[in-house]
């Protein structure tokens, strides 16, 4: 299965129902890439817009919106997220297993 | 003892409530937790989906830094975060060639430091020790253990307790004087990372997975992983509108029980943090 779903984005061929997870998991690589670690505000923001772009539903943008404050009151939510100091190695690894150049 | 630590995203961001809880709980139990510096995300499902080099690639760079600084033992307490650490492991071990090709690409040779589960670090504390610490004992409290899909599987990669039927943790919550229940969702799937991106799916099995805790005598489910307490606690109210049902469920990590039966405040844990509150 995992060889299959791997395959099937290579080619771009998604199953409409299942687009919001592809995009999810996108973006989450990219969030990765870029800050070593995982911004959980700026991946959900991406995520957000990247959806609303691709369907066009407002509903999307504002979905969850009510669990910020709750988040909140919990001290759950972190505005800045961590970055590791050497991004640039991360980037490299993404690079080399992206370009499959070693 | 000291121990390796590699947190993994969550507990750096909205579970670090867990963190908070297992700090606490080893502190209490005289275990040196020794953070993994510059460590960086294991990729997740994101990357095993998409990418499967690079699903092995970022959690060999986490190997090859707690390598470095000469931890042979470390603690990954998300199960995702521990499953990808052992599966890059595993396929480096099996495969000489695909461990030159990783070590280039993530710069550092990755080396056998020995990855535990939150399960795991208990264990190798010690169950006696860990009961003989215990000073404000569980009774009564009927807990359902749940270890979701990661902690043992795939089996031949992670191999740890029975992969359909383990009891690791029932043992430990057992150590603490309460009464683990017999139960049939205790490997069952919660929906894990796709809260935001699939959310019918989580509210689905979640609550297939309340229900049934609920159904054999659960009084609260014990958990070792951020995503499942995420989908059980956070989601709880979501999951009783979408079923018009009340689960009222709390939902603890397993080193909250830990640090409540050694005597720890439960806002010292973060107990106070979760959503799902235990009523009496």
């Amino acid at each position: 299965m995992d060889a299959l779903r791997t395959e099937a984005y290579r080619r771009g061929i998604t199953n409409e129902k299942q687009a919001p997870v592809m995009l999810f998991q996108k973006a989450f690589l990219d969030n990765i890439r870029r800050n070593g670690r995982l911004n959980e505000i700026e991946l959900i923001l991406q995520y957000k817009m990247a959806g609303f772009a691709a369907t066009r539903r407002p509903g999307m943008l504002f979905k969850d919106a009510t669990l910020g404050p709750k988040l909140q009151t919990r001290k759950k939510l972190h505005l800045i997220g961590e970055k590791v100091r050497d991004r640039g190695v991360v980037r490299r690894i993404f690079d080399r297993c992206q370009n499959g150049s070693v | 003892m000291k121990l390796g630590y590699y947190p993994g995203c969550a507990l750096h961001g909205s579970s670090d409530d867990y963190e908070q809880s297992l700090r606490a709980c080893f502190s209490a139990l005289g275990v040196e937790l020794n953070e993994i510096d510059e460590w960086i995300c294991c990729g997740a499902t994101a990357a095993h989906s998409l990418n499967p080099k690079l699903s092995i690639a970022l959690p060999a760079r986490n190997l090859a830094l707690a390598a470095e600084r000469g931890f042979t033992e470390m603690l990954a307490p998300c199960s995702m975060c521990s499953m990808q650490l052992v599966k890059a492991q595993h396929l480096m071990k099996k495969d000489a060639a695909l461990a030159d090709e990783i070590a280039h690409i993530v710069e550092a040779k990755p080396n056998g430091t020995r990855v535990l589960n939150l399960i795991q670090a208990f264990e190798r504390v010690g169950l006696d020790k860990i009961k003989a610490a215990v000073m404000n004992p569980l009774q009564d409290l009927e807990v359902a253990c749940y270890y979701g899909c990661l902690l043992t599987r795939p089996p031949e990669i992670v191999e740890f307790d029975d992969c359909e039927q383990p009891e690791s943790m029932e043992r430990i919550v057992a150590a603490l004087g309460a009464k683990p229940v017999a139960w049939n969702y205790k490997t069952e799937c919660c929906g894990a990372g796709m809260t935001l991106a699939n959310e019918g799916t989580v509210l689905e099995l979640s609550h297939k997975i309340l229900a049934d805790a609920r159904e054999h005598g659960a009084k609260a489910i014990a958990v070792a992983c951020p995503m499942c307490h995420v989908n059980l606690d956070m989601k709880q109210s979501a999951i009783e509108a979408q079923h018009q049902t009340k689960h009222e469920m709390p939902i603890y990590y397993l080193s909250d029980l830990v640090g409540l039966a050694l005597g720890l405040e439960p806002k010292r844990l973060g107990v106070n943090r979760h959503f799902v509150e235990r009523k009496d």
